[in-house]
């Protein structure tokens, strides 16, 4: 299992059941109702958590609910009653690791994202030379699109 | 080859450059040097001088056997003070320079004509006084230093001028590029329109700290790739050079695959062995890695700069120590007067096709080096 | 001093910094351990899931290959260099290069006639009624005088049908009418024909005006037969006759192939792939069949499902790259397109892989009765009802077709940097938004990510070349080839 910084983010998945091997009050919990989970604002953003829940709407129905100060409750019903949650759980966690990384990334580099983006699309100095003017034509049937 | 040599003796008058004449057909004595073979006995009149080969009479100036291969309409610089004749142009050569100056703004690990803070303006002037003498179907001139764009408005005038008596001649620039960081200058060149002008630019590694240390010089792998993004933009030709040895050879994959990534829009990359003068003679047991060692690197990059259309040249490389898949890129390059080959060389049949070494590579060659003999089948074997 | 250098030299140490900033970069699982790392450029490296960690929290050792080779990709900066704004600037903007080939393929549907009744194909019609379903001249010079106010140097002039040679005269008509009126640009024509209908009058003016062809071809004889239907069930070889004849009077280039894949297609992709090698083409393009253009009553019968087709693309790559290993010269097209997203800088024109999507910008669809489309499968969705993709008419002016709309800017909306689950992901410089796709197959042009069989199919696609150039050397070796 990966940690980040923290050290607060280490889980078992065993049958149903979900213990946690980390130290903080957190999270996963699963019912006869699906899954229940308790996501703690001050590891996760709000929209990192909208951001991972949504890939899961493909397979689940997922509600949001805020519990106390900073929990926000996730409940996921499988959208096939048939199907397991299981995997669902540990790609829920993965994921939101995944979205915190990006998070980090994000805050860090939005400066030069900014920056890049704004030389990038400015039209002085730069925009009108024949450098960007490189488009690679390739050899593409003539026909894109059927007959 | 020598390029230059003593007078038989020395007088009191100012250096000048002379371009030679065999005969007297010649329409620009002032600016020619008579040149006589032997004890002929000739009366040319209006010659900025004349130069025997051969016992010097009166007033004439004696230059020694050394120099027999002097043509009609090569060019000299005589300095009578000290006695001193060099060779500043050949007619027929493929491999003329004009030498700019020997100041330069980095300071390479591996540079074979280390740099001196000194005065030398006068080069070039003496290249400005040239240029009009020289043949005007001239194939090739190199633009070397230390780093010509040091001279600004002088190094503008030298394209200018080329531009103006030698059109049709290719004109290759040798520059760190990292003054064409100011898109002034780039704007300048390009102004000059020269029809037929590329710029050769070394870039020694995809990361910054280790350029900046090949180099020396803090700040000058951002110069450079700025200055190579000025000339792309600006419509310039671009070819860029990158030598090996033991402190670039590991990242020449990488360095390969960002020059495709970044800089896709360059004419060329030119892959050089060491030369073992100047300062890679004083740093030899830091840079000397043997060419057989780093082929893996070498072809990786090659197939890299290929796979992304990029023109690749290798130079100053023998094809003994070559891998046969890079036997395409290589190119015979090193000037006819520097050109040698080993011992070892006599017996290979591939010896006209190989690039040999520089006269100064008998400090140290690759242990790679073996002749080629009698084909076997449709390949070739070692010895 | 250990490096070997005189004194006077600096060691490398001098010229180091030690300690990095994160430039933007997106990420994605590759497979259990390794995540693809990409940044605004479209660089990429492969990192395991601890890598990736270290790298955001700060602790690649300083200088180690790793850091130099993330520094080198753009991924982090240290203070020693400040030029990679101006290189991602560069390359960012080469990316979106292809705007300025705005509305680049013009297609002109000259009559929805067709000889043949493919099961595929909706839009169709096997009649006499050339009233009906025939683009007249009239029709025609207000197309091509929308086409000359197009911004592009470049233009393609592309006949669709239907079976454009069964109204050949106006084919020849526009392709005499564009050449007239040129102002300068570069023109090519191609004809989209299933080859049944070629006459060597057709041909003599082919090869005069320098008019190429697109074909389709399924595979062998007996698939390509059962897909493509018509009175003597002869597709086949007159596809076969007509691209032979073709090549003979055009020359070898003058010709190039399509291929619909079906159900029945998907079992079979090497023998595909071998009848396009015995036919003597050089590419071939391993499609996805279109939502568009088949009635709901096939598509059941015809249809599949993305994993299937995942399936069928796989096999069908290993067996080119086996074909190029004995030396046989095939590529496959949508690989190719993706290699170059992927391991160049260059931005590439294909429509459906744009973002913004390449609908109404690169391409625009005259149909036979006068309307105008943002797409060649929007028009194919207006023969089934769903006019959603219609820009106006001929009879419109140029500045009312792109302005008086409420579609393009909703195209707009579609660049994938603000689409959910599409703004994170690490393949987004690769990728594009497909508007129509998803309008037909979700309802909405935007998308639901997590269902859209593009994004699962363009995913999986990626991650498999991806893998190859990572984990089998010669299979990189022949797929580097192809860009």
């Amino acid at each position: 299992m990966v940690c980040g910084e923290t050290q607060l983010r280490s889980f078992l998945i065993c049958d149903h059941s979900v213990k946690f091997v980390g130290l903080t009050a957190t999270f996963l919990h699963a019912d006869d109702d699906g899954l229940l989970a308790e996501i703690d604002l001050g590891i996760y953003s709000v929209s990192a958590l909208l951001k991972v829940v949504y890939k899961f709407t493909d397979r689940c129905y997922i509600h949001l609910q805020y519990r106390s100060g900073r929990i926000i409750e996730a409940r996921f019903r499988a959208k096939d009653p048939q199907k397991s949650l299981e995997s669902v759980a540990g790609e829920f966690c993965n994921e939101l690791l995944d979205q915190r990384l990006r998070e980090i990334v994000n805050r860090e580099s939005a400066p030069v994202r900014n920056l890049v983006l704004a030389h990038a699309l400015s039209r002085t100095s730069l925009a009108s030379l024949p450098l960007e003017a490189t488009v690679l034509t390739p050899e593409l049937p003539p026909n894109q699109s059927g007959v | 080859m020598h390029l230059s040599a003593k007078l038989s003796a020395s007088y009191d008058a100012e250096p000048f450059i002379a371009r030679i004449a065999e005969s007297d057909n010649s329409s620009d004595r002032a600016k020619e040097a008579r040149l006589i073979r032997g004890d002929r006995t000739l009366l040319p009149n209006g010659f900025r001088c004349v130069l025997r080969l051969g016992v010097a009479r009166d007033s004439e100036i004696g230059i020694p056997p050394t120099l027999a291969y002097l043509r009609d309409g090569d060019i000299v610089r005589i300095n009578p003070r000290a006695s001193e004749i060099r060779v500043l142009y050949r007619r027929h050569s493929k491999h003329n320079v004009l030498f700019f100056t020997e100041r330069c703004n980095s300071r390479c690990l591996m540079c074979s004509q280390p740099p001196r803070e000194i005065d030398d303006a006068y080069l070039i002037e003496e290249i400005l006084e040239a240029i009009p003498l020289m043949a005007a179907d001239t194939s090739d001139l190199c633009i070397t230093g230390g780093e010509p764009t040091l001279l600004g408005q002088r190094f503008l005038d030298v394209l200018t001028s080329a531009k103006q008596w030698l059109p049709k001649t290719s004109l290759h620039l040798l520059s760190n590029g990292r003054l064409f960081s100011d898109l002034k200058l780039v704007r300048d060149v390009a102004s000059v329109g020269h029809p037929d002008f590329m710029i050769g630019i070394p870039l020694y590694s995809d990361v910054a700290s280790r350029h900046d240390f090949v180099v020396q010089a803090k700040g000058a792998f951002d110069e450079t790739v700025r200055g190579i993004m000025n000339l792309a933009r600006c419509e310039q030709k671009i070819e860029v050079r990158f030598v090996i040895h033991r402190q670039t050879f590991e990242r020449l994959p990488q360095t390969a695959r960002f020059i495709s990534r970044n800089l896709p829009f360059i004419d060329q990359v030119a892959f050089m062995g060491l030369e073992m003068m100047g300062f890679t003679k004083t740093n030899l047991e830091g840079l000397w890695i043997d060419p057989v060692d780093y082929q893996p690197q070498l072809r990786q990059a090659v197939r890299e700069l290929t796979t992304s259309h990029i023109n690749v040249m290798i130079y100053n490389h023998q094809l003994c120590v070559l891998e046969k898949e890079l036997w395409p890129f290589a190119r015979r390059s090193i000037s006819d007067w520097k050109n040698i080959y080993m011992p070892n060389c006599e017996p290979c049949m591939l010896r006209s096709e190989c690039g040999g070494f520089f006269s100064s590579a008998l400090l140290r060659y690759s242990r790679g080096i073996k002749p080629f003999h009698q084909p076997v089948g449709a390949g070739w074997y070692h010895n | 001093m250990t490096s070997g250098l005189n004194r006077s030299f600096r060691d490398l140490t001098s010229f180091q910094t030690n300690s990095y900033s994160l430039l933007p970069i997106r990420f994605l699982w590759l497979d259990s351990d390794r995540y693809i790392v990409t940044n605004l450029a479209g660089n990429h490296q492969l990192l395991a899931r601890d890598q990736l960690d270290d790298l955001v929290n700060h602790r690649i050792i300083p200088h180690s290959t790793l850091y130099d080779d993330l520094k080198a990709n753009h991924f982090l900066a240290d203070t020693d260099s400040t030029v990679y704004q101006d290189l991602l600037a560069a390359k960012f903007r080469s990316r979106q290069a292809r705007t300025s080939e705005f509305t680049a393929l013009h297609l002109f549907v000259v009559t929805l006639r067709c000889d043949h009744s493919c099961q595929y194909c909706q839009v169709s019609r096997v009649s006499q009624d050339r009233v009906a379903y025939d683009m007249t001249p009239e029709i025609a010079n207000r197309a091509i005088d929308l086409m000359f106010r197009s911004p592009s140097p470049c233009l393609k002039v592309e006949f669709q049908g239907g079976e454009p040679l069964l109204n050949f005269e106006l084919v020849r008509h526009v392709v005499n009418e564009v050449t007239r009126r040129n102002d300068g640009r570069d023109i090519q024509f191609v004809i989209a024909s299933n080859l049944s209908m070629l006459t060597d009058e057709i041909l003599d003016f082919c090869t005069d005006n320098r008019v190429f062809f697109s074909t389709s071809l399924d595979g062998p004889a007996d698939l390509h037969n059962r897909n493509r239907p018509r009175p003597d069930r002869d597709s086949y070889s007159r596809a076969v006759a007509g691209i032979q004849r073709i090549r003979d009077h055009l020359g070898s280039d003058a010709v190039s192939a399509l291929m619909t894949s079906t159900a029945e297609s998907l079992q079979q992709p090497e023998a595909i792939i071998d009848e396009y090698v015995k036919l003597g083409f050089e590419s071939i393009f391993l499609r996805y069949i279109s939502p568009y253009g088949f009635a709901a009553k096939t598509a059941t019968r015809i249809g599949y499902e993305t994993d299937q087709f995942i399936e069928f693309f796989k096999r069908g790559l290993q067996h080119i790259i086996l074909l190029n290993d004995r030396g046989v010269r095939m590529r496959e097209v949508y690989s190719t397109l993706l290699l170059q997203r992927i391991l160049t800088p260059y931005a590439t024109g294909y429509v459906d892989l744009q973002s913004p999507s390449g609908i109404g910008i690169s391409v625009l669809a005259y149909n036979y009765d006068g309307d105008v489309y943002a797409s060649d499968e929007g028009r194919m969705l207006a023969e089934m009802g769903d006019k959603t993709f219609r820009l106006g008419t001929v009879e419109n002016s140029y500045e009312e077709l792109f302005l008086d709309n409420d579609l393009l800017p909703a195209v707009f909306d579609t660049m994938l940097e603000g689409l959910p689950g599409c703004c994170d992901c690490a393949l987004l410089p690769f990728c594009g938004s497909d508007p129509v796709f998803h309008h037909r197959t979700q309802g909405d042009i935007v998308g639901h990510r997590p269902t859209s069989a593009f994004c699962k199919r363009n995913m999986e696609v990626m991650r498999h070349l991806i893998r190859l150039l990572e984990d089998d050397p010669h299979s990189a070796a022949v797929l580097r080839s192809w860009i």
